[in-house]
């Protein structure tokens, strides 16, 4: 078997052993068994391990990080988001639902991965930088971040008004989803601002401008002004949970586009790296 | 003398909707340069106009395809340094306001309260009052002080700074002075980028991985007057003058030295070729005379030196006047007596220079705005009252919690608080 073939195989183990993690997860939320979410959660640390595992040996035997192509992006961006999320679940059980967003999702992002060209890319000499650990590191976290205020923001919609779901009753209440929510939204504020202010000491040091309105650049921008809008929303006009998540929802879908979608399709300085 | 005009200046700029028109103009601004060509050719500019008409109006009104010149862009960011400035004043204030340990008159407002019964623990009405995380007040005028600094450094950037590239060959000199640098591209109250001392390129070395990759890309230099000082720069690695700085980027390929008689007058000079459509690293152009010169050369695979043999072909119109491969020292006859005589071939890689006194404060902005989100959220301000008064042969305990922000997420700290409060003896 080559060492692609193993890789390949222990990511398709991880996405069998999350789904069947969502399956439990979605019989301990929906039939109101939450004893069960103990099993799912076990069965979604097993799923890391082969995740982590096709990472780690990848890494080893193609010498650099796993940040270059899209395959490489997705599954790690995946596994940090998965292993956060679990670290919360194991912490606050009582949000098992959150589970049902992220697990599916980051299977969604794994599929798009062992699905697009995995054909091993060297990196050029301007990506070697300290800087871009730094910048790689903080944009996983962010994402992971987000995608767990996403699942905040979900819960929040779907109790919505006059939603009369009895497993929905077992979900923390909405002002606590809501606290949380904005809660990750800060953490992966907080870790986004770090992304954006790595990448541009790493620009200043390669290229000679900190900021050069390359629409890569730009598009990290919008994402953050986007989050930034949505705390600036709440506090000054004091939204309600469910307009506070929809704000959220919204800046989510411009935070993955301008993280996942565009630096793939967009002509830009960044955009030969990420092919 | 009335201040009226100023306080209702100062109330819009500070209003909910301003601030939030200023955040959203910019991120739009931001999205219209990602959709628009910034500065097109007028070529490409008369083409939209024929091909999209209204579209090109919409583009030129609101000077789509110049955002960053254009006055409601410029008005914008004026307006959000004003709010921000504002603001952050609003916020420094407030907070020496509000670091001293607040009465108990703070607690009415308080999410969290609960009264407890328990055996009595000491005389008389007790009133202690806890502040934990209190630098957490630090955070938002840290973080916003943070974005005031970045904005004044990214106009100052716009205005002082100065960017320039060119392309340099083994073998050549920048020299010092202005006129070193072929592309300058100068904000309004810059002075052009030129360095202080000569700098010559010795050495090109491209360092590759075993499939042929490049893996990194140093320059042996020198620099001063000759013979100068040996010194080297490379991807990532900038030469440093001080407020000037000069960077290798990783655009490199062969330059040919040539040297061209009997078409005009004789002329030589240097011709860059780059990696082209055909695959392999290509020049084309006029020479002096209207003759055109067209030199191929082989891209090889993790070459540490240029190709040694250069095709060349000579052209006037659609006339083939000589063509053939020439190693250095070779010359190509042109009918009619003269030659194309390659002198020498060697590695040309583009350059770039930049004078910016914005960097600095850039950076410590960005540390004073990471430093405050990481105390905004990483750290939230929770005060908390626990007052205790006699009641029988017990006391009444009265406990609250008032957490700055994101009351919810501490309900679990309320509940111990409690606790810990009920098992007091
Ligand atoms: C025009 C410039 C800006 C102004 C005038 C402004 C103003 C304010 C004000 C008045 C607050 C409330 C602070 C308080 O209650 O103490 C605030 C909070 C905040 N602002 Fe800004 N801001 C600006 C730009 C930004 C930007 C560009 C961002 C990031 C994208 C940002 C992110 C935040 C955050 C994260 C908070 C805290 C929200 C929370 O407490 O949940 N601000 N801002």
């Amino acid at each position: 078997m080559t060492r692609f073939a193993v890789e390949v195989t222990l990511l398709w183990v991880a996405v069998g052993l999350y789904g069947i993690a969502t399956a439990v997860f979605a019989n301990a939320v929906l039939f109101g068994h939450p004893e069960r979410a103990r099993w799912a959660r076990w069965l979604t640390l097993a799923g890391l391990v082969p995740h982590g595992a096709a990472i780690l040996i990848r890494w080893v035997a193609i010498g650099h990080g796993p940040y270059l192509l899209k395959y490489e992006v997705l599954a790690s961006n995946s596994w940090l988001a998965v292993a956060v999320a679990l670290a919360f679940l194991w912490r606050k059980p009582a949000w098992s639902a959150a589970a049902l967003v992220v697990l599916p999702l980051s299977i969604l992002a794994m599929g798009f991965g062992l699905f697009s060209n995995a054909e091993v890319k060297e990196i050029p000499p301007t990506l070697r930088s300290v800087w871009l650990m730094f910048h790689i590191t903080f944009a996983k976290l962010s994402a992971a971040s987000f995608l767990l205020s996403l699942a905040a923001a979900a819960l929040v919609l779907l109790r919505g008004r006059g939603t009369r779901w009895a497993w929905l009753e077992k979900v923390p209440p909405t002002e606590t989803l809501d606290a949380y929510e904005v809660r990750f939204i800060g953490f992966g504020f907080l870790f986004w601002t770090i992304t954006i202010a790595a990448g541009s000491i790493w620009a200043h040091q390669s290229w000679g401008r900190y900021w050069g309105w390359d629409p890569i650049e730009t598009w990290s921008l919008i994402a953050w002004l986007a989050y930034g809008s949505v705390l600036h929303a709440r506090l000054f006009f004091r939204l309600k949970p469910r307009a506070t998540a929809i704000a959220s929802v919204s800046a989510f879908v411009v935070f993955i586009l301008a993280l996942l979608i565009l630096p793939f399709l967009m002509p830009s300085i960044h955009a030969a790296y990420f092919q | 003398m009335s201040f009226a005009p100023a306080a209702r200046l100062k109330r819009f700029l500070r209003s909910p909707w301003t601030i939030t028109v200023e955040l959203l103009g910019i991120a739009l601004a931001g999205f219209a340069t990602t959709i628009v060509e910034q500065h097109p050719t007028d070529l490409v500019r008369q083409r939209l106009a024929e091909d999209w008409p209204f579209l090109a109006r919409v583009i030129r009104v609101l000077a789509l395809d110049r955002v960053f010149t254009a006055p409601w862009f410029l008005a914008i960011v004026a307006l959000a340094a004003c709010s921000l400035a504002i603001v952050c004043w609003e916020q420094w204030t407030r907070l020496f306001r509000e670091w001293k340990v607040p009465g108990e008159a703070w607690f009415r407002a308080a999410p969290y309260r609960q009264v407890i019964t328990r055996p009595r623990t000491g005389e008389g009405r007790r009133v202690e009052i806890a502040i934990r995380g209190r630098i957490g007040a630090l955070g938002s005028p840290l973080f916003h002080l943070g974005l005031l600094v970045c904005a004044v450094a990214g106009v100052g950037r716009m205005l002082v700074a100065a960017d320039a590239s060119r392309e340099l060959w083994e073998g050549g000199v920048v020299a010092a002075g202005p006129s070193a640098f072929e592309t300058q591209d100068l904000g309004p109250l810059a002075r052009p980028v030129e360095l202080p001392e000569p700098v010559r390129l010795v050495r090109l070395q491209p360092r590759y991985y075993p499939s042929g990759g490049l893996l990194e890309l140093d320059a042996a230099l020198r620099v001063g007057p000759d013979p100068g000082r040996a010194t080297t720069m490379g991807v990532n690695d900038p030469l440093d003058f001080g407020a000037t700085r000069v960077y290798l980027s990783q655009a490199f390929g062969p330059a040919a030295v040539v040297s061209l008689s009997g078409v005009a007058e004789p002329s030589s000079g240097v011709m860059m070729l780059s990696f082209g459509p055909s695959g392999d690293y290509e020049w084309a152009g006029t020479v002096p005379g209207g003759a055109e010169v067209r030199l191929r050369a082989p891209l090889e695979r993790a070459a540490a030196r240029p190709p040694e043999v250069v095709e060349a072909r000579v052209m006037r119109g659609d006339a083939l006047l000589a063509a053939g491969r020439l190693a250095p020292g070779g010359a190509l006859e042109l009918p009619g007596g003269g030659a194309l005589v390659l002198r020498d071939v060697r590695w040309w890689v583009r350059i770039l220079a930049s004078r910016d006194p914005t960097a600095w404060p850039m950076f410590v902005g960005f540390g004073m705005a990471i430093l405050g989100v990481v105390l905004l959220f990483g750290l939230v301000r929770v005060d908390t009252l626990v007052v205790a008064e006699p009641d029988g042969e017990g006391e009444q305990v009265t406990v609250a919690m008032r957490p700055q922000r994101l009351a919810p997420v501490f309900a679990d700290r309320f509940a111990r608080l409690v606790e810990r409060e009920s098992a007091r003896r």
